[in-house]
């Protein structure tokens, strides 16, 4: 049985022209200790679908509006936040994109990892002080006795999110949400960060939820890959067999719009980078029609009338697409 | 941090000077004669121009001003003119009473205001919020002597719970001491707590919307570890900023609530000094009070350093 099981899960959001649907009748699964990539363009619903986990949607404007979120049998969907407090930082835990941010200015770096343990575990004074220093050994930063005293400022970018992920791992959660946990970092210490992330997540048997839109990211990183589209599943499969032969077209623009190495964009024939034209439409209703359609260079009026149902296209690979068998065929851009 | 905090003392000087100059000059060229007030309506020329040189009124601006100012450096603010007596002596014996007035006012007005503030932004958009910011806008806008006089009808002459008016000393016993103070307090306090509640609901508004206090809840805290341990901390600058800028309300609502509760404090010797004409009196409370303004404007400063790491002195 999966640890997670996200199911039909719908998410809206109050704004000033109405209700927007942010996440639409959307489904994912997580096995212990699996990694699950979800990606994705700005705002089609990734982060949305994981702060609707945590349920920290920003109340009262966003709110779970249908489906289940299972995890371990429970639905967290109909938690109280009482009973919520005992799952967010326990069992599952979360991290963010902003490392600069998300760290509370004005409390050392010690109050910040043991304030979690000390509500969670049962440890004693002593016991506390010896996993935040075991936390920070962990998350390799140098000088971990130092660092507990110190605050955030004192820190760099990299070694606040290692701070980050020492407070999210401290309590053994089963599993972790990290929220492009590298988009805002130098690119040899998203390396590292990712390696930790990897290194410890297989060490604690932790499950792991990696959005990214960075598909390098998850190829490095994921068993298993969710694209989304507009609040949706649009196709999903093991990272090796979605990344070689996607079969949704959205997934297929989104690998032809990663530059290459080896086609310079500078010396040659000059190619210009694939791009989707057009962005992610706003829903505001229940979608009966494909999202994608209007930038799909497959889209026949079938896609524009009719929701496109999910179709196995081999083991657990899947895809939400009326022309997934002509996707392997397409040219998109310049990319193929 | 010392080295900062002996150049700000440092500093002062140079306001207390201008302050000292304002005074003087502002009362100088002020229309009124002490002398007059002295001597009674049915005096003749002679005998005001004669209390006038027996007060030194009748010197030059400059001479008179010098005279002052080496006083005060030697921590002498001249005599009483009605009193006879010493200004600095006059001062001490009524410190006592205004500054408990104001202690306690300061007091009531932190214990009522933030949780009021924090309350607002918690439930920003809400009934709680609405109400707490009603509150703020009243307690603003009533004047010191319309509160004072509606607790005094309520809690005195028709509750009769507490004491109308007057002070007694804490040697008198505890409850005498406070019985007396509670509604001044209540009434100078009413005013700073409403600026302090407003500056605090913002800040704190202002902070929950931070990355931090979605990382405080994916952590699993409960309402008030987060609110109060996370939120608060971060939004004390500006709410101690205003709590230093706020005790100028205090001051000059200690002078109409002392008239109003019949406190013998400064507040009380500064409305009589000023009917009387009494300028040394006036010039000398004047120039203490900023002086103690400043000085609590300082330590507000100072105590940034204790809310956010990254100021360092």
């Amino acid at each position: 049985m999966a640890l997670l099981h996200v199911d039909n899960l719908s998410t809206s959001f109050k704004g000033r022209k109405g209700e927007v649907l942010a996440v639409d009748r959307m489904s994912l699964q997580i096995d212990k200790g699996e990694t699950l990539a979800v990606v994705g363009e700005s705002g089609c619903g990734k982060s949305v679908t994981a702060l609707s986990v945590m349920r920290l949607l920003p109340e009262p404007l966003g709110r779970i509006s249908g489906g289940s979120i299972r995890f371990e049998g429970k639905d967290l969907a109909t938690l109280t936040e009482r009973q919520m407090r005992r799952v967010r930082g326990r069992e599952i835990s979360m991290i963010f994109q902003e490392p600069m941010t998300s760290l509370n200015p004005a409390l050392t770096i010690s109050r910040q990892i043991t304030e979690t343990v000390r509500l969670h575990l049962d440890l004693d004074a002593a016991g506390v002080r010896q996993r935040a220093l075991e936390m920070l050994e962990l998350v390799q930063i140098p000088e971990p006795a130092r660092r507990l005293t110190q605050y955030p400022h004192e820190l760099s970018g990299g070694m606040r999110q290692r701070v980050m992920i020492a407070i999210a791992l401290a309590c053994d959660p089963k599993l972790l949400i990290a929220d492009e946990p590298t988009t805002a970092l130098d690119v040899t210490v998203q390396a590292q960060i990712l390696d930790i992330l990897r290194d410890l997540s297989s060490r604690q048997n932790m499950a792991t939820m990696l959005i990214t839109h960075d598909l390098g990211v998850v190829a490095e990183m994921a068993e298993r890959l969710v694209v989304m589209y507009a609040g949706r599943m649009v196709e999903q499969g093991k990272v090796a067999e979605v990344l070689s032969g996607p079969r949704h077209p959205y997934t297929a623009g989104l690998l032809g719009a990663v530059p290459k190495l080896g086609s310079s964009l500078t010396a040659g024939p000059r190619k210009a980078l694939a791009e989707i034209p057009g962005t992610v439409p706003l829903v505001r209703a229940p979608q009966t029609a494909c999202a994608f359609a209007p930038r799909c260079p497959l889209a026949t009026d079938q896609c524009r009338t009719e929701l496109p149902p999910v179709v196995q296209i081999g083991g657990s690979h899947l895809s939400a697409c009326w022309r997934t068998e002509d996707v392997p065929g397409m040219a998109i851009g310049a990319a193929s | 941090m010392l080295s900062y905090a002996l150049r700000r003392l440092l500093a002062i000087i140079p306001v207390m000077v201008v302050v000292a100059l304002v005074v003087f000059s502002l009362l100088y060229f002020s229309p009124g004669d002490p002398a007059l007030v002295l001597a009674g309506e049915t005096a003749t020329p002679e005998e005001i121009a004669r209390i006038r040189e027996a007060l030194g009124l009748d010197r030059p601006y400059l001479v008179r001003l010098t005279e002052w100012s080496l006083g005060i450096l030697h921590g002498d603010f001249g005599d009483s003119i009605f009193f006879g007596r010493s200004v600095a002596e006059l001062m001490a014996q009524r410190a006592m009473p205004t500054l408990w007035l104001s202690l306690l006012a300061m007091i009531f007005a932190l214990v009522l205001a933030l949780p009021l503030g924090i309350i607002a932004a918690w439930q920003v958009g809400r009934a709680p919020d609405r109400l707490a910011m009603g509150f703020a806008v009243v307690g603003y806008s009533l004047p010191v002597f319309v509160l004072g006089y509606l607790l005094i009808f309520a809690f005195s002459v028709w509750l009769g719970w507490l004491p109308v008016q007057g002070y007694k000393p804490p040697s008198d016993g505890l409850w005498p001491f406070l019985s007396h103070l509670i509604l001044p307090a209540l009434t100078l306090g009413v005013v700073y707590a409403a600026l302090i509640a407003r500056i605090t609901r913002s800040a704190m508004l202002d902070v929950l919307r931070q990355d931090y206090m979605r990382t405080a809840r994916a952590k699993g805290l409960g309402l008030w570890p987060m609110l109060l341990r996370h939120a608060l901390k971060n939004a004390a600058i500006p709410i101690m900023t205003i709590v230093g800028i706020g005790f100028g309300s205090v001051i000059s609502g200690v002078v109409v609530t002392e008239t109003v509760f019949n406190i013998p404090g400064i507040g009380r010797l500064t409305v009589d000094a000023i009917l009387r004409r009494d300028y040394p009196v006036i010039q000398g409370v004047v120039l203490v009070l900023s002086g103690v303004y400043v000085l609590i404007n300082l330590v507000v400063d100072l105590s940034y350093g204790l809310f956010d790491p990254r100021i360092k002195y």
